[in-house]
């Protein structure tokens, strides 16, 4: 059936079962490693389809290539003939099954970025490893003004490999289903093939100008949203019209939308009307706004400050055109993400001279501020970002390895001549959801050990509420470094002993966590926070034009500067004007966003402090969290 | 209420002198504006972590945990204090220059909704001579523990 609204495009695919199924049998075909019983790596699935493989040691590699990789060209062509090769394997492998899967759908991959890892320690800058990212990008359709094909892109993941380099596989992230085939081109088609189970769909929202992917259920007629970023396209609210009044902390940053597009009623929007690029007040869809408390519930209006071009501004703006999300894309994306950047880069240069390390954080905004990224680069970003920095919930070690590594590239102070910071930092990518696995089992062993044994105990029980703590003191660590060393004997004595936290829990030694000083524990809740604005009294808002880490990382990033290694670890003020550190409750930004609303931001008399406080983004983490996205993505 | 405030402070200032050893261990908070007067904490040129423990806490309240900081240094110190969170926060203090023999009382907040079980959180409080740079920081750590019931 047609559905003028929005543009859709059938991809078969295989089901997530396939993978789940044959997980082990893939895993070794694609990487060449066994993962059965094997502690040196870690595989597990992706929330969104696919799976993804680590290695977590350097013992039994795959060797893919035994000549060393030489260059750009060299690596992508060895890729290139990976690819056929593993393709070609994984169809007789799976013959009996008459699966029609290209695993690599090579005429749909492209890759926006391949580029070599650099060891960080010592003095000499030397290869390690190669890394590139492949996007999955369709032609949707052909533009009837321009007669060009139009592309969606898998926006929430794509193929991420990296070679060690010497050609050895070291990490493998396969962040989409396997496509099975492309069933039609024409335009505004939905066709419900419900042979193979689920369908993917891309749907281009109209209010967010995002195209993101979906699947068609087999059994009514609805969405599912595959990713984050899948937002339905919103229906014509019956209501009468309302302005809220009052304080939302979920409703503070929003973003502009085009102010027309909520008006019009989305089943006769024309998607090839030309388009109004600007808002009346020229700022492009996507800007930051702060929303400021409306005159009355009936004024269709709200005024709003926002910074644009090097200063703040203050204007009214349609109510229906202040959004939620910042995933909207357009042909001024980059230039909505340069004054972010600059927004941001004016807001931390108090910090600036004072640490060799962070001023190298701001060197690297302030040359990324100097760039205007396009629209593709923008698209590709997004999908780099997500494919290496993607929170996998079936997989907290791998993540937080991950992470951490690219935290330690952007930002890692010196302790001392021979010690940087990261040297010392322990994240825990166990969880209270992970020690409950088997609560309802007939034998819940490691539910039970955690209960009698973590829960119980003051030093050790951190796992329960909504943000994350560190553990510095002496005494503690100790604590909590022996507890470790029991569970990692304990853990294999239960049903979890196959699970990536166990590999993870099996690498530790007591001479690793001897020179721990600073363990990280993450918070239940925090884990499955998507949106979120805060955690408890940490401020997760550090978006970039429609770039922003996952939750679970802002919170790391805040947690790292309870240590007083770091530059900003107690730098922050109260609205009272009373001193305070880098917690910024919601309360604060309540007394602040009432002020402003009041007497405008005048009142805040520059005070970068309360700034973070409307902006719900502490300036000196979010620099961190910009240095992270600009690693990512500013070599497309 | 200032009076009030002074009176308190010079009483524990004093309580501590004679002894710095005690820890406040009280039982049985139940209502979300419930304080813990914690020992005076003297800075001295020294690093060290002092512990409060055996805190048995009703569950869903605030809990206000207060000291008092004294420079016995003969020069200025520029302080800064934080938390290692997980429901810690402070809740105020006022001065981040502390003159030689001043006082400045500290407060933190603990919210204990959505917790239970054992507790253990760290206040940090930063000290370095003022105009210094943070590298010159010195650290001292007040952990507090017990139950939450």
């Amino acid at each position: 059936m047609q559905e003028p609204n929005i543009i859709t495009k059938v991809i078969l695919t295989q089901p997530q079962s396939f993978i789940e199924a044959n997980l082990p049998r893939l895993c070794y075909l694609v990487t060449g490693v066994n993962p059965i019983d094997n502690k040196s790596v870690s595989v597990s699935l992706v929330d969104n389809g696919g799976f993804q493989f680590t290695k977590l040691s350097d013992e039994n590699s795959f060797n893919y290539s035994n000549a060393g990789i030489k260059d750009k060209n060299d690596f992508l062509k060895k890729l290139d003939e990976y690819f056929n090769k593993t393709n070609q394997a994984i169809t007789d492998a799976f013959a009996n099954q008459k699966i029609k899967t290209q695993f690599f759908p090579r005429a749909y991959m492209k890759p926006i970025s391949a580029s070599p890892n650099y060891n960080s320690k010592g003095a000499v800058k030397a290869v390690v490893s190669w890394t590139a990212v492949y996007k999955i990008e369709i032609p949707a359709y052909e533009n009837p003004i321009t007669r060009r094909t139009e592309y969606a892109n898998l926006i929430n993941g794509g193929i991420e490999i990296t070679l060690s380099a010497g050609g050895k596989i070291l990490s493998f992230k396969y962040n989409l289903l396997p496509v099975s085939s492309q069933k039609s081109a024409a335009l505004y088609k939905v066709v419900a093939d419900e042979s193979a189970v689920p369908q993917l769909v891309y749907l281009l929202n109209k209010n967010t100008n995002t195209v993101a992917p979906f699947y068609l259920s087999a059994t009514e007629t609805a969405y599912i949203p595959a990713s984050r970023e899948s937002i339905p396209p919103d229906e014509e609210p019956g209501e009468a019209f309302k302005n809220p009044m009052g304080f939302d902390k979920d409703r503070i940053v929003v973003w502009l939308m085009n102010p027309d597009v909520k008006k019009r009623k989305l089943k006769i929007f024309d998607f090839f009307a030309p388009r109004k690029k600007d808002s009346d007040n020229n700022l492009p869809a996507g800007a930051k706004l702060i929303r400021l408390e409306p005159a009355s519930e009936t004024d269709e209006n709200t005024p709003c400050v926002y910074w644009w071009e090097g200063s703040y501004h203050q204007k009214d703006f349609p109510e229906r055109s202040l959004g939620k999300n910042n995933n909207i894309i357009t042909e001024l994306s980059g230039q909505v993400l340069q004054n972010d950047v600059e927004h941001l880069l004016s807001r931390i240069s108090s910090y600036e001279k004072k640490q060799d390390e962070y001023d190298k954080v701001i060197k690297s905004i302030r040359d990324f501020s100097k760039k205007l990224l396009t629209k593709e680069q923008i698209d590709n970003g997004l999908i780099k970002l997500n494919s290496s920095l993607q929170l996998n919930k079936n997989d907290k070690p791998a993540t937080i390895l991950t992470w951490q590594k690219v935290l330690s590239d952007v930002y890692n102070p010196k302790v001392n001549e021979t010690t940087n910071f990261f040297d010392e930092v322990l994240i825990l990518p166990l969880s209270y959801d992970w020690f409950m696995e088997d609560k309802n089992s007939i034998t819940p062993t490691l539910s039970t050990y955690y209960e009698e044994t973590w829960q119980g105990d003051p030093l050790l029980n951190r796992f329960v509420g909504d943000s994350g703590e560190v553990v510095l003191d002496e005494n503690d660590l100790i604590k909590v470094k022996s507890e470790l060393l029991n569970l990692r004997s304990f853990v294999l004595k239960t049903a979890a002993k196959n699970s990536p936290e166990a590999a993870w829990l099996q690498n530790l030694t007591k001479e690793s966590l001897n020179r721990i000083k600073l363990i990280v524990f993450v918070h239940s809740a925090t884990w499955h926070y998507r949106t979120e604005k805060y955690a408890e009294s940490a401020a997760l808002e550090n978006s970039f034009g429609v770039f922003k880490l996952s939750p679970v990382l802002n919170l790391l990033i805040h947690e790292f500067t309870g240590h007083s290694n770091f530059l900003f670890f107690a730098t922050g003020t109260k609205p009272d004007g009373t001193p305070s550190d880098r917690h910024i409750d919601v309360k604060d930004t309540e007394a602040t966003w009432n002020k402003v609303s009041k007497s405008g931001l005048g009142s805040l008399k520059q005070n970068e402090d309360f700034i973070d406080h409307l902006y719900q983004s502490h300036r000196a983490l979010g620099s961190i969290a910009l240095a992270v996205i600009i690693s990512k993505i500013s070599n497309l | 209420m200032k009076s009030t405030f002074i009176l308190i402070s010079t009483c524990i200032l004093l309580y501590s002198f004679i002894n710095q050893e005690v820890a406040a261990e009280v039982s049985g908070f139940t209502n979300p504006t419930d304080t813990i007067v914690l020992d005076t904490l003297f800075v001295n040129e020294t690093t060290t972590t002092d512990h409060f423990q055996g805190f048995k806490i009703k569950r869903g309240g605030d809990l206000i945990f207060r000291f008092i900081i004294t420079n016995l240094l003969n020069y200025s110190l520029d302080i800064s204090a934080s938390s290692g969170d997980g429901g810690l926060i402070i809740d105020h203090y006022t001065k981040r220059i502390l003159k030689p023999k001043e006082l400045e009382e500290i407060v933190y907040i603990f919210h204990t909704k959505g917790r239970e079980g054992g507790f253990s959180k760290t206040m940090t409080v930063a000290y370095k001579p003022q105009g210094e740079s943070y590298k010159n920081q010195k650290v001292i750590l007040r952990g507090v523990s017990g139950v939450i019931e």
